[in-house]
């Protein structure tokens, strides 16, 4: 069975959807930052599904800076929840209203 | 440095130094170093007389920009400036006695050190702003030295007094000098030549002339000097007979050149009228110093007197040997209150000075008897006597003066002055009469042994004896033969021939006018008189005369009464001031402060009021938005997703 773009393109919605669930129904920044991780996964393999089928090598390429960019992304938002976490002794992201007041 | 120069700091530098020093280490072991250093002055003024003998010595330098500042110092100059040092010098030997045991003696001779520089350079001034800086200068130390006893209220009061009544006559002296060097470009007293006549060079002669009146304590300032005697008596010595008062001479005598004849006449006949006056108040007074005091300002109106009708020579003749007469005179009464103060010390309430309290005198103070009688016959201007000489040649020059002009103004001056030349013979025999005859006054007994010592003996016996004919002329019926008149003066000419009838006439009437008073003062003090004897009971004179002559022709009154005067105006103005000024000044001040008020408020309601407002707006926007802009991330990603969802169906169907 040969697997046709399709089936990539159906992986990375399913990815996408599952990121965005976590992202909105999860409590936890922790879990939050995981399901963004998700969906920009997601787009990467759709990058790179693309790439596949296309002679030029370009889509790849970005997929590799997304995944750069990802992890310094993931680098500072671990560094500001840990510092969010010193600060009000919480990670739950309900508990960030001092701005609303 | 040329050797003159070095001569002459050291001479005017070393008073003051050895004063400072005196005065810096304290105590009583600097005294010697004062006396020391005022000697050593002393022997530098000779060195520099015989050094500007031939040439005078100018010395000019740039002060500020534009002004050039300078001393002279001519024959005249070093002459004058070895004579103070001399009488200074003398004054410091006697002091050690007179000043002995007093708390403040260091102090004491640093002022009279500074008195000393501030009158030497006064002599050697070339510039008039120079002049008129050590003018203030000599004021001020005297001032300094006539409030040595400032913990007497009097005495302080006397030396604000003194001084106050220079400062006035000082007012007058600023104006001539700021004319003569602002108006006329007139800078240099030694360069100083005849002048055209204009309304400017009278005016600052009449200023120089109020100078000089108030510094020699002419009519009417000459109140300042009778005050000045609160001073101790070394310092009366010092000031009030050889140096300070004869400031004024000498600026007349070296301003002579610019000074008009209207200013001349004035001069002549002011000096007359205080040489009348102040004789006429020496006559009743009861105070020792005060009867020299008055008498010091009878010569002095002598001496101004001589430079107004021209008698210049003369004048500094004059000077010249009443700075030793009186400088004697006045040591002798030192000497006179320091026995009556040490003799009745324990006797609370007496005063020393008051001459109905003395007599007798003669036997326990024989030294100083003589040294008072000879000074006391020079004043008085007995022939063979210096004063005799000079003011020989002052009244004839009155005579020769009043004669060429022809007015009845000049002979009332010539009559005031040999007036005065017969009331001098008089007061100042009293005075010895009641100092040194009779017996003593007191209900204490005479205390024996209380000469004074060595040095103190020597310094009266040295004036005493300069006051004899010899030491200043050679001729002792010669008025114009003082033999330093040929040093000092270019033209020293003598009075030519036509005047010889009236050189007679004035040497014949002076004689007669000097011997008829001493004997009437004899006739009127002897011992166990009538007059005498009512001493006792402490009378004061009665007669209009006499209190005008007890108190001086009420000029202290006279002061008083401007003084009053003054102080009215000033509580007037004062009243007016509160009254009016301040009031309206407040009222301004409070309808300001309502006027504020009233834009605090508006600034608060109004102003104020606008910015509240926008940040109220703003604020309730703010409230209103945050309501909206809650505090749950996720929902809003909810949001978000459904509406991109919607979107994304919108635009697919």
């Amino acid at each position: 069975m040969e697997i046709t773009l399709t089936y990539y393109l159906m992986l990375s919605a399913f990815l996408l959807c599952a990121g965005l669930l976590i992202v909105l129904i999860k409590k936890n920044a922790v879990f939050v930052l995981l399901g963004i991780e998700l969906m920009l996964n997601a787009a990467n393999l759709n990058l790179v599904a693309f790439s596949k089928f296309d002679p030029s090598l370009d889509g790849q390429i970005f997929a590799i800076f997304s995944v750069v960019v990802a992890a310094a992304e993931a680098a500072i938002a671990l560094a500001i929840l840990l510092n969010i976490y010193k600060t009000y002794k919480s990670s739950d992201l309900d508990d960030l209203d001092t701005l609303n007041y | 440095m040329d050797t003159a120069q070095t001569y002459f700091l050291l001479t005017i530098l070393l008073p003051l130094l050895g004063g400072m020093f005196t005065y810096t280490i304290g105590g009583k072991k600097g005294i010697n170093v004062a006396v020391a250093a005022m000697g050593g002055g002393f022997v530098m003024s000779l060195i520099l007389l015989l050094s500007v003998i031939d040439q005078p010595w100018v010395i000019r330098w740039k002060w500020v920009p534009g002004i050039e500042l300078g001393w002279n110092i001519d024959t005249t100059a070093a002459v004058l400036m070895s004579l103070v040092s001399f009488i200074s010098l003398l004054v410091h030997l006697f002091s050690k006695h007179y000043m002995f045991g007093d708390k403040a003696i260091d102090r004491y001779y640093g002022k009279l050190g500074f008195f000393t520089f501030s009158m030497l350079g006064l002599l050697a001034s070339d510039h008039f702003l120079l002049l008129f800086i050590f003018w203030e200068l000599v004021g001020f130390s005297s001032f300094l030295l006539i409030g040595f006893w400032f913990d007497d209220i009097q005495k302080a009061q006397g030396a604000r007094k003194a001084f106050m009544i220079n400062r006035v006559a000082d007012a007058g002296l600023l104006i001539g000098v700021i004319l003569l060097v602002v108006e006329l470009d007139v800078n240099f007293i030694s360069e100083l030549k005849e002048m055209p006549f204009s309304p400017m060079l009278q005016l600052a002669g009449f200023g120089l002339m109020i100078g000089a009146f108030g510094k020699s304590a002419q009519f009417p300032f000459f109140g300042w000097l009778p005050k000045a005697m609160a001073g101790p008596t070394p310092v009366s010595a010092l000031i009030h007979a050889a140096t300070m008062v004869a400031a004024g001479v000498y600026l007349l005598f070296r301003t002579q050149e610019i000074l008009t004849p209207d200013v001349l006449a004035v001069t002549a006949f002011v000096g007359g009228l205080t040489a009348l006056m102040a004789a006429i108040a020496a006559l009743t007074q009861f105070d020792i110093k005060k009867v020299l005091a008055y008498s010091t300002i009878s010569q002095l109106g002598y001496m101004v007197m001589g430079v107004g009708v021209g008698a210049y020579e003369s004048s500094l003749f004059h000077l010249w040997t009443h700075a030793f007469f009186k400088a004697g005179l006045f040591l002798t009464a030192g000497a006179v209150i320091h026995y009556y103060h040490h003799a009745h010390h324990h006797c609370h309430r007496f005063d020393a000075q008051d001459m109905r309290n003395m007599g007798g005198l003669r036997k326990i103070l024989p030294v100083t008897f003589i040294a008072f009688l000879i000074n006391g016959m020079a004043l008085s201007g007995l022939p063979f006597f210096s004063g005799f000489l000079s003011k020989e040649g002052i009244l004839s020059g009155a005579l020769i003066w009043a004669v060429g002009h022809g007015n009845a103004v000049g002979y009332l001056v010539v009559v005031m002055a040999f007036v005065t030349a017969a009331l001098t013979p008089f007061y100042i025999g009293r005075q010895i009469l009641l100092v040194f005859f009779g017996e003593s006054r007191t209900v204490n007994k005479p205390v024996e042994g209380m000469e004074p010592i060595f040095s103190v003996k020597l310094t009266l016996l040295i004036l005493a004896v300069a006051s004899i004919w010899i030491f200043s002329a050679l001729n002792p019926f010669d008025g114009h033969g003082w033999w330093l008149g040929n040093l000092l003066f270019d033209d020293h000419v003598m009075p030519d021939t036509s005047h010889q009838f009236l050189l007679h006439v004035t040497m014949a009437l002076s004689v007669i006018l000097v011997i008829s008073g001493l004997a009437l003062s004899y006739r009127k003090y002897k011992p166990d008189s009538a007059v005498v004897l009512r001493f006792k009971t402490k009378q004061r004179p009665k007669g209009l005369l006499g209190k005008l002559s007890f108190n001086a022709w009420y000029i202290e009154d006279i002061y008083e009464k401007i003084s009053d005067g003054f102080l009215n105006i000033s509580k007037t103005s004062f009243q007016i001031d509160k009254k009016i000024i301040d009031r309206s000044i407040d009222l301004f001040g409070v309808s300001t402060v309502v006027f504020a008020k009233a834009m605090a408020i508006v600034d608060r309601e109004i102003v104020d009021g606008l910015v509240n407002f926008a940040a109220w707006v703003s604020r309730t926007i703010g409230n209103a938005y945050t309501k909206v802009h809650a505090a749950r991330v996720q929902n809003q990603l909810l949001w978000l997703v459904l509406f991109i969802i919607v979107i994304v169906l919108w635009l697919q169907f």
